[in-house]
């Protein structure tokens, strides 16, 4: 019984030892130890009554959308169509840092036959209150770093996505095919205005300061 | 860099399973070798699969979700997997097509499979390949795509993944899936990767990932 307890009494000294070393190194390891709360989800019924959902929607009611201003690459982009307009507003989940809000703009269909398959180009505009250049793990690097259309820029994945930060949104452009730079800088530069007037030689608005660090308090996490 | 690690490695985002008291010790000092320096790690991984076939991984085929760290060989990792959630090999009926993994600067074939049912059946699924190289500070590392996918009618018997629905998408509910099972047992995280695109079902349903990468921290011993 005695060797039990001391037993116990040295595994207690020892764990509180690691958890306070642990602790000590730096302030990861505090969100390990400290990171035992859970945020509740919302119930389902209020985040739909909220608006929240995912559905093809025409292009007409994209030109009626107010929430935030919307880009696209026009009725074609090299030969592609616009074949599908999708607005994604998902009700917040646990577990989960970001949530979808945007609309989709897909050019293009693909080959289904061997399963899921990515079409030629889309182009996602995001409320940046959500999607913004400083939300990333900070495992991913980015290709490239540059300034298009007047705003900065980011090129992801093997040069298979462009995020152009404009204003107070994130217009996100991905290929279904790696390395795909030069069709990326096309894409941009057809970047147009579809709920305000902005022709493909105009330059995008000027991001809002803070948007890219996420310093807006609608950013804060 | 520390509020970016608490930004990204949300406290609120974590959870805390239950272990026994030997493991408690043994995940905290894991931790505070292999969980502390991640933001200076560099993991080498793209965040979809690829259609297999083409020697570069041209074409994105699925979303890559969730990443299991520290011990997380495909070894292990399957065994977690199978212990915590019941999924297996896939057996049965529809023939799955291949799909590779883009690490380390190469295109390589996936490790393995696990689904929760034969493949007659809508099901969970995942493939899962181990990175090439160990990372000094994750350890190593293994990632894969789960998803929910239906059995559809196209033109013969396929899969689809669910398409999104109420902003919720096939690839959302397999990584929510491993979140539920594993998450009570192994040390969990998510950060962001914005790998968002909408991928296109053979059932002429859309289904994108909300991009949020799951990591699972996975220990030396199995189950």
């Amino acid at each position: 019984m005695r060797a039990r307890k001391s037993r116990r009494l040295t595994f207690i000294v020892l764990s509180a030892m690691a958890l306070v070393g642990a602790a000590a190194t730096t302030g990861s390891a505090v969100v390990l130890m400290s990171g035992t709360s859970r945020e509740e989800p919302p119930p389902v019924a209020a985040a739909h009554g909220a608006g929240y959902g995912a559905e093809t929607i025409s292009l007409a009611a994209a030109r009626d959308f107010t929430s935030f201003p919307l880009y696209y690459l026009g009725g074609d982009f090299k030969g592609w169509p616009l074949v599908a307009v999708r607005r994604t507003n998902e009700a917040p989940r646990l577990g989960d840092i970001v949530r979808r809000d945007d609309v989709t703009f897909i050019y293009g269909r693909c080959d289904t036959s061997r399963g899921s398959c990515a079409p030629p180009i889309q182009v996602q505009v995001w409320d940046a209150c959500e999607r913004y250049a400083g939300i990333y793990d900070p495992l991913m690097h980015a290709d490239g770093a540059l300034e298009i259309r007047g705003v900065p820029a980011r090129f992801y994945d093997d040069f298979m996505r462009l995020e152009l930060y404009s204003g107070r949104v994130t217009i996100v452009i991905f290929s279904g095919r790696r390395l795909s730079e030069e069709a990326l800088r096309e894409a941009a530069r057809s970047v147009r205005g579809l709920t305000l007037p902005l022709s493909v030689s105009e330059n995008l608005p000027s991001a809002v300061p803070g948007v890219q660090e996420g310093r807006l308090s609608c950013q804060k996490r | 860099m520390g509020s970016q690690l608490l930004r990204t490695t949300h406290p609120s985002d974590t959870r805390r399973g239950t272990c026994w008291p030997l493991w408690c010790l043994v995940l905290a000092v894991a931790g505070s070798l292999a969980v502390t320096p991640l933001a200076r790690a560099h993991a080498d991984w793209l965040n979809y699969t690829w259609e297999d076939g083409t020697p570069e991984c041209l074409y994105a085929v699925d979303p890559v979700t969730t990443a299991f760290y520290g011990a997380g060989d495909s070894f292990r990792t399957f065994n977690h997997i199978e212990w915590h959630t019941g999924w297996g090999a896939p057996v049965g009926g529809i023939t799955e097509e291949p799909q590779d993994f883009f690490t380390h600067g190469s295109c390589v074939n996936y490790s393995g499979e696990r689904a929760n049912d034969v493949s007659a059946n809508s099901r969970f699924h995942i493939r899962l390949r181990q990175t090439l190289h160990e990372d000094p500070e994750l350890g190593t590392v293994s990632v894969g795509s789960p998803h929910w996918e239906d059995v559809e009618s196209c033109g013969l018997p396929k899969h689809a993944v669910h398409q999104t629905v109420n902003g919720w998408s096939g690839y959302d509910e397999g990584r929510y899936r491993l979140y539920l099972d594993l998450g009570g047992a192994h040390y969990t995280y998510t950060t962001f990767r914005g790998n968002t695109i909408d991928f296109e079902q053979c059932d002429g349903g859309w289904a994108g990932s909300n991009g949020n990468l799951r990591w699972f921290q996975i220990p030396m011993g199995t189950h």
